[in-house]
């Protein structure tokens, strides 16, 4: 079985974005990839106008909010850098116990790489030597911030897109369709992890997998 | 279901899938571009836990629950004896109002297009043999079956959340939730072929087409086109007319601020000739078109429950004097309640209250009724909750609608702030000020409205003599002789010094209480000198005030607020053993009184 990869185009976003950001994008690939029964539930980002669909499983909107707490947390230790979240789909293989050897393989047979660029808020220059100084200022804050908003939401849709075409051309490898989400993985950068973040848990999985796919 | 000819060779299972791919294709574009049907208010009562549950079989295809959509099951059954044929759907955009219409579609303008085909494969390619029996295997069709239906699972997911990223969703959902009347709506248009579009209309539009799905013998497609700029989704915002009329006629909110409404009123020197003028102060076209007869008359417009409330109204019929335009644009005067009265009395009229210069000369006919109204945007025009003041056989019903709503308005509104502004209105204002406290006093349910026509000639002299009093106030009764002698300049001028005493008399209802004997005769007495002055001053054809109509007015109030007062000492007494002596006393002024 293949595994198919897809590299999600790099969102610029502030550590405020994230939640929304992670959460628009993560559902969205779970909504298409979870083939058993859904009831599909819109939701509107928080401070994005982004209306992304879940999956109406709450076990599933549990995990995914665990799981940006700790990659934001993870952010705060190292701000201003590029990150990788890695949402991975699986079976896995029972094998014959042995030495050395676990007793259930994992064979990946997708994975949705969300590249992100955290940075720090932009900050203005604080003239303030005078009120109308500073209400340029405020003023020219609010209009690059809507600005950098409407540029979030037009690369957050280009990556939507993106999801959605690859989720539709690259099918055949799905496995049958189980009564249940497929099992997955989430991976984030942890503190112990070089700049690529999460490789080296990926290492870890992929040497106790045997999974044969090279990063 | 009937197959089409070019799908006849599909089995059976295969079709039924290409059917419901139709089918749950057309309800996820309906369900998000069709009113009422949206998945966020998804109600179908089933424990979020449990998806299975609560499902009906339809939600099993594909896996996907979808809420129920009428509109999608009502086009479906249609289109399902069309054998195949593709489903077209448009989603137009409406605009209510002329002009405003693009020429696509003849109704409104395709924002949308989608497109769900079944291309069978060529003729060429195999199948004509019947079926999946001669192919070369059952696990193979089995394989292609299951490939198809999980590609089409998938792709109904992506169109699930295609909908969601289009312009259209944005503008469905302002339409949807916003609670506002909009110009715009949105519909759709199932049909079987494709209408094509103009060149400029394609060149606007943007294309997606979903990757297709192989079935056994053909291919199954999903394309929209759609418009990626929503100018109307960029400036949604109502047209003002749509709006404006509505809040017109609007009634009940406390908190809406009429002022918006006398926005669009011209300002200083623009004659008001328009119809909201004229609407409002249409009950005076039962008397305010004879211009012969300058007079003043307090004339109560309506009692509500025990607070009187009256308006005067400034009716000049002197020609070639100072009227202008100015005037007739003055803000109707809110009201100053007596400071000595309860805050729960209701205030006066704008309509009614406002002691305004309205000449008739200027408006001939038409122009007397035209009603005061602010002169700039920030003024207030005073309010009445007084519904009977609609006295007018044009547009009854608005005009009361209006009157209750700033009613509401005035209740809420400090005196203070309504009293703050210019020059001019703070004249108005407490030209209506000293109507309204005098009005309260007097006024009787049953005096004709004609003879609370004010004849105002001049605004300076108006403005000086309420300056006058304004000046004198806190003096109390004793400035009154110098007002007085003012009168001369004006006749009309007697209705400020007129009103200004009645400001001053004391409340009714106060003086039975606290001295039940005194204040009934003193009142009348009052009431007649200044009307007597106001003979004397000879400039004058009309009596100001009836006297004998507001004595007798105040007689029967004295003598109403007496026996409630009888009564209540007596039962006061009773207890006490009293005799009825004291009562007896107290009855006596008001017996006299009229």
């Amino acid at each position: 079985m293949n595994c198919e990869t897809c590299h999600l185009k790099e969102l610029e976003l502030e550590p405020t974005e994230i939640t929304d950001v992670l959460r628009c994008i993560l559902h969205t690939i779970f909504f298409h990839r979870t083939l058993s029964l859904v009831r599909p539930k819109d939701v509107d980002c928080d401070s994005l106008e982004v209306t992304y669909v879940q999956c109406g499983l709450p076990e599933l909107e549990k995990e995914v909010d665990e799981k940006i707490e700790q990659f934001i947390t993870w952010v705060e230790k190292h701000p201003n850098r590029r990150s990788q979240v890695c949402l991975s789909f699986f079976d896995e293989k029972h094998k014959h116990p042995g030495w050395f050897v676990n007793k259930t393989e994992r064979i990946y047979w997708e994975q949705w790489f969300i590249n992100l660029h955290v940075m720090s808020p932009k900050k203005y220059s604080k003239s303030n030597s005078s009120k109308k100084l500073t209400n340029i200022g405020v003023n020219a804050e609010t209009s690059s911030r809507r600005a950098t908003l409407e540029s979030l939401e037009s690369s957050i849709n280009e990556v939507l897109f993106q999801i959605i075409n690859f989720a539709n051309e690259k099918k055949d490898h799905i496995p049958s369709i189980p009564d249940r989400i497929f099992n997955h993985e989430i991976m984030i950068p942890s503190s112990s992890d070089s700049v690529f973040g999460w490789n080296t848990d990926v290492i870890r999985r992929v040497l106790n997998s045997g999974h044969p796919y090279s990063l | 279901m009937a197959a089409a000819a070019g799908a006849a060779s599909e089995p059976p299972m295969v079709e039924q899938v290409i059917t419901e791919f139709f089918a749950k294709s057309l309800h996820i574009i309906l369900e998000s571009r069709s009113p009422y049907d949206s998945s966020r208010n998804f109600t179908r009562p089933s424990p979020p836990s449990s998806p299975l549950s609560g499902s009906q079989p339809r939600d099993r295809w594909f896996n996907l629950a979808l809420r129920d959509c009428p509109a999608a099951l009502e086009n479906f059954d249609l289109w399902r004896q069309s054998n195949l044929e593709p489903l077209v759907i448009d989603i137009v955009l409406l605009q209510r109002g002329a002009g405003t219409r693009t020429a696509s579609a003849g109704a409104g303008r395709v924002v949308e297009r989608w497109v769900v085909k079944y291309e069978a494969a060529r003729s060429g390619d195999g199948g004509k043999s019947g079926g999946k029996k001669s192919r070369s295997g059952s696990a193979q069709d089995h394989s292609l079956y299951r490939r198809a239906y999980t590609g089409s699972t998938v792709l109904l997911r992506s169109l699930y959340v295609l909908v969601r990223l289009l312009p259209a969703y944005r503008l469905f959902q302002e339409l949807n939730s916003s609670g506002r009347i909009w110009p715009l709506s949105l519909s759709h248009k199932i049909s079987s072929f494709v209408e094509p579009f103009t060149r400029a209309e394609d060149a606007e539009m943007k294309h997606y087409a979903f990757a297709p799905i192989e079935t056994l013998l053909g291919h199954l497609s999903l394309s929209v086109s759609y418009v990626p700029v929503l100018e109307v989704a960029a400036a949604p915002e109502p047209s003002t007319p749509v709006g404006a009329e509505i809040i017109m006629d609007y009634v009940g909110s406390p908190t809406t601020d009429f002022l918006r409404k006398f926005n669009s009123l011209p300002s200083d020197g623009i004659a008001p000739a328009c119809f909201q003028m004229a609407r409002r102060h249409s009950w005076s076209t039962e008397h305010g078109t004879g211009p012969s007869e300058p007079h003043g008359r307090l004339q109560p417009l309506t009692s509500t429950d025990n607070s009187l409330t009256a308006h005067s109204h400034a009716h000049n019929t002197s020609s070639g004097k100072k009227n202008t335009v100015d005037e007739e644009c003055y803000p109707s005067p809110p009201l100053s309640p007596s400071p000595s009265r309860s805050p729960s009395r209701n205030p006066s009229s704008p309509y009614g209250s406002a002691p305004l210069g309205i000449p008739t000369v200027r408006a001939g006919g038409g122009g007397s009724r035209l009603p005061p109204s602010p002169r700039n945007k920030d003024k207030q025009p005073c309010s009445s909750p007084n519904e009977n003041l609609t006295h007018s056989p044009i547009d009854k019903s608005i005009v009361t609608k209006d009157l209750v709503r700033l009613g509401e308005f005035q209740k809420e509104k400090p005196l203070q702030k309504v009293l703050s502004f210019g020059k001019d209105d703070l004249v108005y204002f407490r030209g209506l000020k000293l109507t309204r406290t005098s009005s309260k006093l007097f006024i009787m349910d049953e005096l004709d409205e004609r003879e609370l026509v004010f004849a105002w000639e001049d605004k300076d002299t108006i403005i000086d003599q309420l300056n006058r009093i304004d000046l004198s106030e806190g003096e109390g009764h004793e400035s009154s002789q110098e007002v007085g002698s003012s009168l001369t300049r004006s006749s009309d001028a007697a209705i400020g010094i007129l009103m200004r005493i009645l400001k001053n008399a004391p409340g009714l209802r106060e003086r039975l209480l606290t001295v039940p004997a005194a204040p009934v005769p003193r009142e009348p007495s009052s009431l007649q000198r200044v009307v007597t002055e106001e003979h004397g001053s000879g400039s004058s054809s009309s009596a100001v005030v009836p006297p004998d109509l507001l004595r007798s007015r105040t007689a029967a109030d004295a003598l109403e607020e007496l026996k409630k007062y009888k009564e209540i000492r007596e039962s006061i007494l009773s207890r006490s053993k009293g005799h009825t002596h004291s009562t007896k006393m107290e009855e006596k002024p008001a017996d006299g009184d009229p």
